[in-house]
């Protein structure tokens, strides 16, 4: 949903943020609509005047009142979304980095996964010297999963370590 | 009164509970000086830690972490002009050129003091006022508290600030509606899951914070990184003297007060209060002396930082005597108190008083240990400022997503936590705000407990809107809040309009 996917569309609407808020959660607004319709209710629900779909409804059409103001009351003064002069690149790996850190967390082991995405991390922000990188993340790593074995929270031991060594 | 303030000294003033005032408002200070990491960050990355305490001595250390992320965010306005948080802006208009100026240690001194002072004035308030008002709110009906909490979720979009109403008012409802997500509790019908499993419960509310704040301001560093000269501070600069304490005095005074009662204002908080007490000030000072705002005038920066940690103490009003935050700080604390099994309310003045009291009284002892704790440190803690964002925005991501990982042991909550900050910076990057949404998060299932109770105990009827003078009156004033602005807004569209086509 970020802004980066419209980066050569120059349009009147999209170099309006506002407008471009507004259309944006009317169409989230609608969709959200739509699913609370859908919302399964059982026989005597159904004929109650205040059952799970009330709110969401209410909310929907709330959403639709305020995003139609907001793309009419949009000023064409107001800023555009300041896209090219952002630093894209480091901001979307780190967010990557952070999501493949979720997916091998339990996979590579806590302390293995955290010392690859703090690493990551510092490169990604222009720390080049080795050592201080290595030097920085596996002792955090190791200091955190100290700290959580002494609270007794276990954090997830590397899954794939455990087999290589078992197999030999 | 003075039993309540007994009691709550006697839950407080125990070691375990001392030293987290200490640890809380030491962590708070360095969360909050770091730019572009505000309260409800520094919160955020706190509570799984008090997840170990009991509720009291929770609520304390989170406590002594919300002042001490305000005096951060004011120390990183004084030095760096790069206000942690938009309730220390004000402070950087006269703190950061007093700074520039050579006296950096007399502008932090100063900081302390005036923040000390808000929030003791504020304290005391809040001591005479809190159960008074928690009394007059058991009176309160489901059809009341709906209509209280409508009224604050409007109040907040209505103080937004010129031209973000809508925006700030659409962000309540965005926040509302990933509310209803998970399980319906009344019906036990599952709504918006998809069919997903991890969803059945709803999106956990700290997910959710820290995926807008401490997430999405990390990656703001990244793509908008500011350049800002670093100043020394040595601690022997930090003197104040008599005379100028007692210039000071008047400005504090009146800005406490102002604080607090803005502060208690939901929706208002600790920014507007900060540039109202600045522009009292301005407005009060002689014309000469006006000249000097915006140069380093010490009352310019008396005048806000008081009324920031006086809103701060104001804010716990509505939270702890109807249950209904604010702010979004004080949404995030009523999060946590949910979280530890705790209903904020009147009834928490009634059933659990030393809760009540603990954290009136926490709240003071902040403010004391604040104080003793950072004026002598002030120095070596802005050291902290040096570390390079390279290291820090790193660290940064990998708390926020542990904060969460540690209470759910669930991965895909990682993984929502990346799609919900990208979310979140598209949103900032709008300028939409994301207070609005997280209140309107917090509230939303007892928004929506409360509605159905009231249509339920009307029979069905929308008469319980104006059965009562006090609901009648509710909905007069939520009206009036929400139409207001949406009419100016409109009208002064028109009139552009109009003036354009007339030229």
């Amino acid at each position: 949903m970020g802004p980066s996917s419209d980066g050569t569309e120059r349009s009147r609407t999209l170099n309006n943020r506002q407008r471009l808020g507004g259309l944006l959660f009317l169409a989230l607004s609608i969709g959200y609509g739509i699913v609370a319709r859908e919302i399964e209710l059982d026989f005597f629900s159904e004929t109650e005047l205040f059952n799970a779909r009330t709110l969401p409804i209410m909310l929907a059409m709330a959403g639709v009142v305020i995003s139609i103001a907001l793309i009419l009351t949009a000023r064409d003064e107001e800023a555009a979304v300041p896209i090219r002069s952002l630093n894209w690149r480091p901001a979307i790996t780190l967010l990557a980095a952070l999501w493949a850190f979720g997916l091998l967390l339990e996979g590579l082991g806590f302390i293995i996964a955290t010392s690859i995405f703090l690493s990551i991390g510092f490169i990604v922000m222009g720390e080049r010297r080795w050592l201080r990188i290595v030097a920085t993340a596996v002792p955090v790593a190791l200091g955190f999963w100290v700290v959580m074995s002494l609270l007794d929270i276990q954090l997830p031991s590397s899954e794939w370590l455990i087999a290589v060594t078992s197999n030999d | 009164m003075i039993e309540g303030i007994l009691l709550g000294l006697e839950t407080v003033l125990t070691l375990q509970n001392l030293l987290l005032v200490v640890a809380g408002c030491a962590v708070g200070t360095i969360i909050g000086m770091i730019p572009g990491l505000g309260p409800i960050s520094a919160i955020a990355l706190m509570i799984p830690v008090t997840y170990g305490f009991d509720p009291a001595s929770g609520m304390i250390l989170l406590a002594g972490v919300y002042y001490g992320a305000i005096f951060g965010g004011s120390t990183s306005s004084i030095l760096i002009n790069a206000p942690g948080v938009a309730g220390t802006v004000a402070t950087s208009f006269d703190g950061y050129p007093m700074a520039r100026g050579g006296e950096p240690g007399k502008a932090l001194a100063i900081a302390a003091w005036a923040s000390f002072a808000g929030g003791t004035i504020a304290a005391i308030i809040l001591v005479i006022t809190a159960p008074y008002l928690a009394k007059v709110s058991l009176s309160f009906r489901s059809a009341d508290y709906f209509m209280l909490m409508l009224l604050g979720l409007s109040l907040v979009a209505a103080f937004a600030g010129k031209g973000e109403y809508l925006k700030a008012l659409a962000m309540t409802v965005f926040g509302l509606m990933l509310s209803t997500v998970g399980t319906d509790l009344s019906a036990g019908v599952q709504r918006f899951t998809f069919g997903r499993l991890d969803l059945i419960d709803g999106i956990s509310f700290l997910l959710l914070a820290m995926a807008t704040f401490a997430l999405a301001e990390a990656i703001m560093m990244v793509l908008k990184p500011d350049q800002n000269s670093r100043l020394r501070v040595d601690s022997a600069s930090m003197h104040l003297s008599m005379k100028e304490a007692r210039a000071l005095a008047p400005t504090v005074g009146r800005s406490s007060v102002l604080g607090f009662f803005v502060g208690v204002l939901p929706g208002a908080g600790a920014t507007i209060a900060s540039f109202l007490a600045y522009g009292v000030a301005r407005g009060l000072a002689s014309r000469d002396e006006q000249a000097t705002f915006g140069k380093g005038n010490q009352k310019g920066l008396a005048a806000p930082e008081t009324a920031n940690n006086a809103a701060c103490t104001g804010s716990f009003v509505p939270l702890l005597t109807l249950g209904i935050p604010g702010s979004g700080t004080t949404a995030i604390l009523l999060g946590a108190l949910i979280a530890y099994g705790i209903q904020p309310g009147p009834r928490l003045f009634v059933d659990e008083p030393q809760i009540f009291w603990a954290v009136i009284v926490s709240m003071y002892i902040g403010n004391i240990v604040l104080l003793i704790l950072n004026l002598p440190l002030i120095p070596y803690i802005a050291r902290l400022l040096a570390v390079p964002g390279s290291y820090l925005v790193p660290l940064i991501l990998f708390f926020s997503v542990m904060g969460v990982y540690l209470v759910s042991f669930n991965t895909f909550d990682i993984q929502m936590m990346v799609v919900v900050a990208l979310v979140a910076v598209g949103l900032r990057l709008m300028a939409f705000p994301m207070a609005p949404l997280l209140l309107g998060f917090i509230l939303g299932g007892m928004l929506e407990d409360n509605l159905r109770r009231a249509f339920i105990l009307s029979g069905g009827e929308f008469a319980f809107l104006w059965e009562r003078p006090m609901t009648l009156a509710l909905v007069i004033l939520t009206t009036f809040t929400l139409f207001v602005p949406l009419l100016r807004s409109i009208i002064e569209r028109i009139r552009t309009r109009s003036a354009v086509r007339g030229l």
